[in-house]
């Protein structure tokens, strides 16, 4: 029964990274709107998407949930490859939930932006700002998992590892991915920026690259674990 | 072990060249190509790719390959 | 040395086929290695968009400093491949830690650069230029100092008597990344520095 229960938890990584794709498409966020516009361009892109983007986002924020079973999924594995690895399965967890929290907060900003696009610009420009940079600049949670899913990989030592020794190296290749959109902070425009080469589109391509990648090989990895011992029954309470 | 005397020749050769401050497009090509050579040389000796499965070996030459030509075309049409 | 050279290109017959480190390492090698032509395509866009302002802010770079720091990482890895080839044939690897001098050399040097260029006047505010050159040379430099602990790793493994095929793996892996970190400056060096 856990093979199953495992086996369908995994695949909630196919569903998000569905939705997720789904939702920046449906929002008209891909391309996304650039830092440098102007607070009417903005406030006139919320009116005009109004509809597409609140519904765009309450696809997101399903996709959202769907990455709690895809983690708890993980950090299960993570324990079958060897109890002694409870603490990094933990991290993972951890660093998962922060990452659903993550996708929550600017789905929730954008929300609120798209709320009243017809508001005095220079607020719905605030917004949009606090809204793609918690969007973008999320990425630690996603790194710190990125390596100590690696980490963790690279600890089986068995002949034939629960999950392939490559994709520790893939993991790690992807928290450095990850790591340019920090530099967001400082830059409107150019590769760095939140519509940038380095911050966006190579860190949204990881990102679900990542996932997709993860998916399948948890997937493989969950039908070959040992199918379960039966929870012990019991004493009945006297 | 000609390949470490090689790379600083190469590494001297480009210095004299680029550190004159000339600004004609066909020594800043001279510079990259010999730049992505020494990367060739370090990939292929002290990488060892060059006894490695043909897979990888081909996979590092298609790189230096590319970013290669990609480096050129950029300096010569931009 | 020269002895030495002729026994490896011997002792490695074409048809000996071998993946130095774990394959999947070179994943995360040729991944990172693509990334950072993707730095090198941005460098030569802003290069040929904006060809007056490239040079006029490479002239605040230290182009001697650049060279010195190129030697001291070439004469690292030869160092390290040398060494690599001696713990392969058993044989004590003495060379190991004058690769950690310079690589450490090359830290050193490149802060004292930072510190030039910044005292300067130029931050990575203060156009395109210095921007991408604080940026790629700042994670080629996080990139150096990982590679300082794979050269640790190296020296450490150097001191044992002797090495299991598992260690031997770990120290292939540690040179191939020491030898990518010294592949990438290979080209940054010239980009920033002398092609104007």
């Amino acid at each position: 029964m856990s093979r199953r229960i495992l086996i369908a938890c995994a695949s909630f990584g196919y569903l998000f990274i569905a939705l997720f794709f789904a939702a920046l498409l449906i929002a008209h966020w891909i391309p996304p709107m650039a830092p440098n516009w102007s607070a009417e361009r903005v406030a006139a892109f919320y009116t005009d998407h109004a509809n597409s983007i609140r519904t765009g986002l309450v696809v997101m924020l399903v996709g959202a949930v769907a990455t709690a079973p895809f983690v708890a999924a993980l950090s299960s594995l993570i324990r079958r490859i060897d109890s002694r690895l409870a603490p990094l399965a933990a991290i993972q967890l951890v660093c998962g939930a922060a990452n659903v929290a993550a996708i929550f907060v600017p789905v929730l900003i954008f929300t609120a932006t798209a709320y009243r696009p017809d508001r005095s610009p220079d607020i719905t420009m605030a917004l949009n700002d606090l809204g793609w940079i918690s969007l973008v600049m999320n990425a630690f949670p996603a790194i710190g998992q990125a390596t100590v899913v690696g980490v963790a990989i690279l600890a089986d030592k068995r002949p034939t590892p629960l999950l392939p020794r490559w994709a520790a190296y893939l993991n790690f290749w992807m928290a450095f991915l990850f790591l340019p959109s920090i530099l967001l902070t400082y830059f409107k425009t150019g590769p760095f920026a939140w519509n940038g080469i380095l911050s966006f589109w190579v860190a949204a391509s990881a990102f679900g690259a990542w996932f997709l990648v993860m998916t399948y090989l948890m997937v493989r990895a969950a039908s070959r674990v040992d199918d379960d011992r039966a929870p012990a029954v019991l004493e009945p309470v006297a | 072990m000609w390949v470490f005397p090689a790379l600083v020749l190469a590494t001297l050769s480009s210095w004299l060249l680029g550190v004159e401050g000339s600004t004609s497009t066909a020594i800043g090509c001279a510079v990259v190509a010999i730049a992505l050579i020494k990367v060739r040389l370090v990939g292929l000796h002290f990488m060892e790719l060059r006894n490695a499965p043909a897979a990888l070996r081909v996979a590092f030459e298609i790189y230096v390959a590319v970013t290669g030509t990609t480096l050129l075309t950029l300096y010569l049409v931009l | 040395m020269t002895a030495t050279a002729a026994e490896t290109e011997h002792s490695a017959p074409p048809h000996h086929r071998h993946i130095p480190g774990e394959p999947g390492l070179w994943i995360f090698l040729l991944g990172d290695m693509i990334m950072f032509s993707v730095f090198f395509g941005f460098i030569a866009v802003l290069h040929g968009r904006h060809p007056r302002m490239f040079r006029a802010s490479q002239q605040a770079l230290h182009p001697d400093l650049g060279l010195l720091n190129t030697l001291l990482l070439l004469t690292a890895s030869a160092l390290v491949a040398r060494g690599l080839r001696q713990l392969r044939s058993g044989r004590p690897a003495r060379t190991l830690p004058w690769a950690l001098l310079c690589a450490l050399g090359f830290a050193a040097v490149k802060g004292c650069e930072y510190a030039l260029v910044i005292r300067d006047g130029h931050t990575p505010s203060s156009n395109d230029f210095f921007m991408y050159y604080f940026v790629f040379t700042g994670i080629h430099l996080a990139h150096l100092t990982i590679g300082i602990g794979a050269l640790t790793v190296l020296v450490v493994l150097s001191r044992r008597r002797a090495l299991s095929p598992g260690h031997l793996l770990v120290a292939e892996g540690a040179a191939a990344y020491w030898h990518m970190v010294d592949l990438l400056w290979l080209v940054l060096f010239p980009l920033f520095y002398l092609v104007a």
